[in-house]
């Protein structure tokens, strides 16, 4: 459980969040959306640990996050961003191993369960077959999953997402939706999704929560989104329709809506 | 399939090996430097692993020019400060090293400006060379052997010596064993990681240190003959093909000493040069990756 009490945070003598409460639980999927600079992926690093100078509390399982060690936060939290791996020498199977690295004592060697843990996410992302493939002559779309196999192999019990479908092709971002649920299903775990891609976020998220000026605006289910909402908080008019399957809404853009 | 053509290239590389030392022998070099070239290809085989972990290019260090920088001050060093060999080795160690910063991480700083900045050092020296070849015939006598066959080729080198790093050896392979997942995530730069407990700017600085004294027992023992063992690695997790690229080292310096007992050292050294780009042109032509560490 992440409890956000008064977070507040500047960059650069800009304030990006102010006033930001959120208590997140277990098992959930927590979908986060706002136009473009409301602080979406700037909440997602100050989480991940990366940026830290915030003001307010950040408890997680009850226990600040500032008080986290390194080691605590890498075995912890899982963050993924899509930025392009250096080395593109590493095979899949290699690169998607070292995930587990924070789960490894120093000098020595990785242990049979974080071999399971990397080839059942290869599996879960189709990946296996291509396990021995280098990273530099793999495609857009098999890179991409590469890394996501990554992000999930650490086995965080946060798992944070930044853009995840971004130029995703149909089948990535089916077994993203398909795995997040599983995962966090399996472990009781979070996972915070930040994205511009409303429609996976409709579909997938548990909570949605709509930023507006560094701020929580919206906190509530998928169901409840509705074509006024978007327009007062993206100031466009959208059709909404209702998925058959399960009733969660769908975004469909007017024709003549360019 | 792979593991027959394997035994078969080390079967070849072996016949070959024993040919070009029978006649380098027999052209009157001494036998025991062919520990040294040996020793010269155990070193360069770490060097390509170091490479692998932190830089960002492919060229190799002929092509880089700091094969031909690092000579240059093993020769300064030999000329100009000490005969004695401890004394040139720490002055090349810290010089590479000094080379290595300035050229790595302020200017080469992706494949084609370290090609291109590499071909400008290469001139450079080489134009110095050519002026110390006119005026100085110590310089043809002494030194410039050493561009082919490393310094320790041109002076006389202990049983002890060689032990000694055959030991420097053993301590940086090790110590690049132990911590192999860690250089590996290392190699995808600073946004992967910061999962590891370890600290990305002292694990850089230390992999600068250690390919520095690397490098500097690289050309000390095999001078320019190391270069284009880095194209000869076609499997790089297949064991063999590791020792093959050891063996073609082997060979390839004994072919450069051949070239130089009957052509001379300078003819040798201008062929390593050439070979070296040959091999970097015909490389680049067929590897293609999607993206690569300059993208």
């Amino acid at each position: 459980m992440i409890e956000i009490t008064d977070l507040r945070f500047s960059l650069n003598n800009t304030l990006i969040l102010n006033n930001f409460n959120m208590t997140l639980n277990d098992g959930e999927i927590i979908g986060i959306i706002g136009r473009a600079g409301t602080g979406k992926s700037v909440f997602l690093k100050i989480l991940a640990g990366i940026l830290k100078n915030f003001e307010g509390e950040i408890l997680y399982n009850s226990r600040p996050l500032s008080s986290f060690t390194r080691n605590e936060i890498n075995k912890d939290i899982s963050y993924l961003n899509y930025k392009r791996p250096d080395n593109p020498d590493d095979t899949i199977y290699d690169f998607t191993l070292l995930s587990r690295i924070p789960h490894k004592s120093l000098f020595k060697p990785f242990s049979e369960y974080d071999l399971q843990v990397t080839e059942e996410y290869l599996r879960a992302f189709n990946l296996i077959r291509h396990r021995d493939k280098v990273l530099g002559q793999l495609s857009d779309s098999n890179l991409k999953k590469t890394l996501l196999a990554h992000t999930f192999a650490r086995e965080a019990s946060l798992l944070l997402m930044d853009n995840p479908t971004g130029e995703t092709d149909i089948e990535a971002s089916s077994l993203l939706r398909k795995n997040l649920i599983k995962y966090v299903i399996d472990g009781d775990r979070i996972a915070i999704i930040a994205s511009n891609d409303l429609n996976f976020i409709f579909q997938t998220a548990d909570r949605i929560i709509i930023l507006k000026n560094g701020s929580v605006a919206v906190d509530m289910l998928p169901h409840n989104i509705d074509s006024d909402l978007i327009k007062e908080l993206f100031g466009i008019e959208v059709i909404m329709s209702r998925n058959i399957y399960n009733g969660r809404p769908e975004i469909h853009f007017f024709p003549d809506n360019s | 399939m792979q593991a027959n053509k394997n035994h078969l290239y080390l079967i070849l590389l072996l016949l070959l090996n024993a040919a070009a030392i029978t006649i380098n022998i027999y052209l009157k070099l001494p036998p025991e430097n062919i520990l040294l070239f040996v020793t010269g290809g155990l070193f360069y085989f770490l060097f390509l692993k170091i490479n692998r972990i932190h830089l960002k290019y492919e060229c190799d260090y002929i092509q880089s020019g700091e094969g031909l920088s690092g000579i240059l001050m093993i020769i300064i060093a030999a000329r100009f400060i000490s005969s004695n060999i401890y004394i040139i080795l720490v002055f090349t160690i810290v010089s590479v090293i000094f080379i290595e910063v300035f050229l790595n991480d302020i200017i080469q700083q992706n494949n084609k400006e370290a090609f291109i900045y590499g071909v400008y050092t290469n001139i450079i020296i080489s134009i110095l060379m050519l002026y110390f070849i006119q005026r100085d015939i110590d310089f043809t006598a002494q030194y410039l052997p050493a561009a082919v066959t490393g310094y320790a080729g041109v002076t006389d080198i202990s049983a002890y010596q060689l032990l000694g790093a055959g030991l420097i050896f053993l301590i940086i392979f090790t110590s690049l064993l132990l911590i192999k997942p860690e250089l590996s995530l290392f190699s995808h730069g600073l946004n992967y990681f910061s999962i590891s407990e370890l600290n990305f700017n002292k694990l850089k600085r230390t992999a600068i240190i250690m390919r520095g004294i690397v490098f500097t027992f690289l050309i000390f023992t095999i001078g320019l003959a190391g270069g284009t063992g880095n194209y000869f690695q076609w499997d790089r997790k297949n064991r063999s093909s590791q020792i093959i690229l050891i063996l073609f080292l082997v060979l390839y310096s004994q072919i450069l000493i051949l070239i130089s007992l009957l052509t001379g050292p300078f003819i040798a050294a201008s062929f390593s040069l050439l070979l070296s780009y040959i091999f970097y042109y015909y490389s680049k032509r067929k590897k293609v990756y999607l993206y690569d560490r300059n993208y």
